[in-house]
């Protein structure tokens, strides 16, 4: 059975996650709290209808530069814990295969992060292990 | 009953409960134009209509509260809690006489005294109490002291009866600028509103009706309905889910976040009714806020008398023989606060009995009772609980302390005496422990450190002493609630930080020469004390240089004050804690993070653990 | 602090008649030169601005006090209305609310 796959674009790359695991999608407020000491990939913390949680920027995390025009921002939920992905823009849902296990995307400056790469029709994404991702940057 | 009385009585009745509105609404706003323009209406409307159905008694009554209206309307009489009570009883009495009416047994009814009331401007009679009503504009700057101030002004034209809340109460961080004052004077009630205004920032004073005065005046119409048989006996307490209460509490404290957001945005409009309205709904929203908190509020007895059987099994393990002494169980505390501080007592109850508590032999050679005693006791201070866990055992032995401090290279060599609170640090560290065994009862002696964290995590903290022989004392200092604490808001460049006040002993505008170094070290000498000094900025890794005018925050915790560095403070206001998953690499040092009125999320500063 | 507010004071066309380092010196300059307004901070090095306030209203109970306070002093502005302060401002000083609280007390 096809799993449901949030397809999201970062630095013109398509990115896709579990939509399960997708709370809502939201817009970067123009207030953001710096949180001091965290990584650089994290934007600060921001409140979304009385609920703080800290939101990373993808495109920092994953290709080491920040997206300057990502404004959407998916919230996840995994483990119980609460991250806001900062994204360029969010493009569609498909149904998508397993991936393959292999992972080759030479030009990702992090792939730990990365469950593999599939296709879904003409469309080539790389799929994101989120789980992963929330365990490396919350504590 | 013809069609027209029909008629009458259903339109009378639509104008009898627009006048109870009306008059409800002028017994707390007496100056309120609109409300006295419709109760006029209502009362010349029902004249006109008694009039040509020919009641006698409604047209008579309606004719007097008329008149009265018309003298108020044009300036010649104020509207005074008496003269609206009276207003009130006669709106009642034409109730009685409208429903009379359209049976035709109308000219039964007695009016005569109620005309002569609202004939006659009601003075206040000499010597009588009175009770004002004051509340202060929001945001007025320590509304405690401004509102000793105004009771000072009315003391100069009326005898101070008393003052709700109290000094100790107007001091708190939860005085939300509201106060009552029982006076006695036979001045206007203008005379008093302006003594009271000049001492500034009143924004609005009415002189209410005692409660147990309005239920003294008999209604001089005998009444054609009694509702007192409708009453049955209400049931005091009611069961609620606690998940109801949180659920409530979490409502309540968006409430409190969107009550300043709006302050914020009406005040960007200038317009006085929109900041009266918000205003109100602030003051409502406080009221809501202490009821909630009210409502989760448990004794602490609920959890301490789970607590002799502790110290008994303990004890008994430990083959000494102890009793645990429990004082102020009356004490409230938040139901889930109370919950969670539950473990770390049984934690020192454990400790004081295994560690604190000699076995009996030992206790009668130190000419002590045979019968160690340890106490745990609750009692109220200021806007926090403490609660005391004590014993009258050996005390700590500083020196056995000291040299395991030592082995294990916590302490410098040359390191002689421990004081109380170094003493605490260094049993609280993880992995200390003095007792010669592990004893099944308190583990392994770990815990103070786990005690620490919790306390420190629910927003309060520790105070540790103990005399060698005599005995020791842990003293928890204990948020009342949890979700809403005040704080001082402080900004760094463009940031802003929540300080809790329980934290703060005061701000101070460093003077020249107060900030040292001292070794090396940044120092703040207040009062010719020397605090070490943090700057905030360099506590949040913030850019930028310090500006001119910077203030000090001067912190404490246990018995352990510092000053903080910062570049501006803000404001002081009740902030909801929230909670967020914490990022990896993030500096200690932040419990949580509040909402602030603009809807930005500031870090919350933990004096504890910066300390 | 106390060049910021006589600067707002004077700039309001007040005449600053006196100024004092310490409270035993407001005490004594006060004595001299009877001024129909005292200026004082809540804490002073020695006996600190209660005790200053507690003296020169027990000789002059016509004295008028401004008390200027730190934000977090609420229950020393008590003490010292309670020692005969008419009024009080809290810095950082705003120059529309010190001269409204100067009204205030001359008023």
């Amino acid at each position: 059975m096809s799993r449901q796959l949030l397809v999201v674009s970062v630095a013109e790359t398509l990115y896709a996650l579990p939509s399960e695991l997708v709370r809502e999608i939201t817009t970067l407020p123009s207030q953001v709290t710096r949180l001091p000491g965290a990584e650089p990939s994290i934007r600060g913390l921001i409140n979304v209808r009385g609920q703080l949680f800290p939101v990373m920027d993808l495109c920092h995390r994953l290709r080491g530069v920040p997206g300057n025009e990502a404004v959407d921002v998916l919230v996840v939920v995994s483990d119980g814990k609460t991250l806001g992905l900062l994204v360029d823009d969010v493009r569609d849902v498909i149904p998508m295969d397993e991936p393959a296990a292999s992972v080759t995307a030479p030009d990702e400056a992090d792939t730990s992060v990365v469950r593999g790469v599939g296709h879904s029709g003409e469309m080539v994404v790389i799929e994101l292990d989120v789980p992963k991702l929330v365990r490396s940057s919350l504590a | 009953m013809s069609k027209y009385a029909e008629l009458f009585a259903t339109e009378s009745r639509d104008h009898l409960t627009a006048m109870e509105h009306a008059l409800l609404e002028l017994e707390s706003a007496p100056a309120d134009r609109s409300a006295l323009d419709a109760l006029f209406r209502s009362v010349h409307t029902l004249k006109g209509m008694g009039g040509a159905m020919g009641y006698g008694t409604v047209s008579t009554l309606s004719h007097a509260m008329e008149s009265l209206l018309d003298r108020v309307r044009s300036g010649q009489e104020s509207l005074t809690p008496p003269s609206i009570e009276t207003l009130l009883q006669a709106t009642d009495a034409l109730a009685s006489a409208v429903a009379a009416s359209t049976t035709g047994r109308e000219s039964a009814l007695d009016i005569s005294t109620l005309l002569t009331r609202l004939a006659v401007p009601a003075a206040p009679a000499q010597g009588t109490t009175r009770v004002l009503q004051i509340v202060l504009d929001p945001g007025t700057p320590l509304p405690g002291a401004r509102a000793q101030l105004i009771v000072g002004r009315l003391a100069r034209v009326a005898e101070i009866v008393r003052v709700e809340p109290d000094v100790a109460g107007m001091e708190s961080a939860q005085f939300t600028g509201e106060f009552t004052v029982q006076l006695r004077s036979a001045e206007a009630i203008e005379v008093l509103g302006d003594a009271a205004r000049a001492a500034g920032f009143v924004s609005s004073l009415v002189e209410v009706v005692p409660r147990d005065e309005v239920r003294q005046t008999p209604l001089s119409v005998d009444a054609t309905w009694n509702t007192g048989d409708l009453q049955a006996p209400l049931q005091k307490y009611v069961r609620i889910e606690s998940r109801r209460l949180d659920g409530l509490m979490d409502l309540v404290g968006e409430l409190v976040t969107m009550r300043d957001r709006l302050q914020v945005v009406a005040s960007r409009h200038g317009d006085p009714a929109l900041d009266e309205a918000v205003a109100k709904a602030g003051r409502l929203i406080g009221e809501l806020q202490d009821g909630v908190i009210g409502s989760r509020l448990v004794p602490v007895w609920q959890v301490f008398d789970r607590f002799p059987r502790v110290v008994r099994e303990a004890a008994r393990a430990a083959g000494k023989e102890a009793v645990l002494v429990v004082e102020g169980r009356e004490i409230e505390l938040d139901r889930s606060l109370l919950e969670q501080v539950a473990d770390p007592l049984v934690h020192l109850l454990r400790n004081a009995v295994d560690h604190g508590i000699e076995p009996a032999d030992a206790r009668v050679r130190g000419g002590k009772a045979v019968e160690g005693r340890v106490l745990l006791m609750a009692r109220r201070e200021r806007n926090s609980v403490v609660v005391v866990v004590a014993d009258d055992g050996r005390g700590v032995d500083r020196q056995r302390v000291l040299a395991k401090a030592r082995r294990l290279g916590w302490v410098t060599d040359d390191t002689e005496m421990l004081s109380d609170d170094e003493v605490l640090r260094i049993i609280a560290r993880p992995g200390f422990s003095t007792a010669e065994q592990v004893s099944e009862v308190s583990g392994r002696g770990v815990g103070i450190d786990a005690v620490l964290a919790k306390v420190r995590g629910l927003g309060g903290a520790v105070e540790f002493s103990s005399v060698e022989g005599k005995g020791t004392v842990f003293q928890l200092r204990l948020p009342v609630t949890l979700a809403i604490i005040p704080a001082i808001i402080a900004q760094v460049g463009a940031e802003s930080y929540a300080l809790p006040l329980t934290h703060i002993s005061e701000t101070v505008q460093p003077a020249a020469g107060a900030l040292r170094r001292v070794q090396g070290r940044p120092v703040f000498v207040l009062r010719g004390q020397v605090l070490p000094l943090y700057s905030l900025r360099a506590l949040v890794g913030a850019a930028g240089r310090d500006p001119e005018g910077q203030q000090i925050v001067i912190v404490e915790a246990t018995d352990r004050r510092a000053a903080v560095l910062v570049d501006r403070l803000v404001g002081q206001q009740d902030i909801v804690v929230k909670s967020f998953d914490l990022v990896r690499g993030m500096s200690a040092g932040f419990s949580g993070a509040a909402i602030l009125p603009d809807g930005t999320a500031a870090l919350i500063l933990d004096a504890g653990g910066l300390l | 602090m106390r060049t910021m507010l006589g600067d707002i004071l004077s700039q309001a066309g007040f005449e600053i008649v006196g100024e004092a380092e310490t409270g035993a010196q407001a005490v004594q300059k006060y004595r001299e030169l009877r001024p129909d307004l005292v200026t004082m901070d809540i804490v002073m090095p020695d006996m600190g601005g209660i005790d200053a306030v507690r003296e020169i209203t027990q000789k002059d109970p016509a004295a008028k006090v401004l008390m200027c306070s730190a934000m977090g002093q609420q229950a020393l502005v008590v003490e010292a209305i309670q020692a005969g302060a008419r009024d009080f401002v809290v810095k950082p000083f705003q120059p529309s609310r010190v001269l409204e609280a100067v009204q205030r007390v001359l008023g």
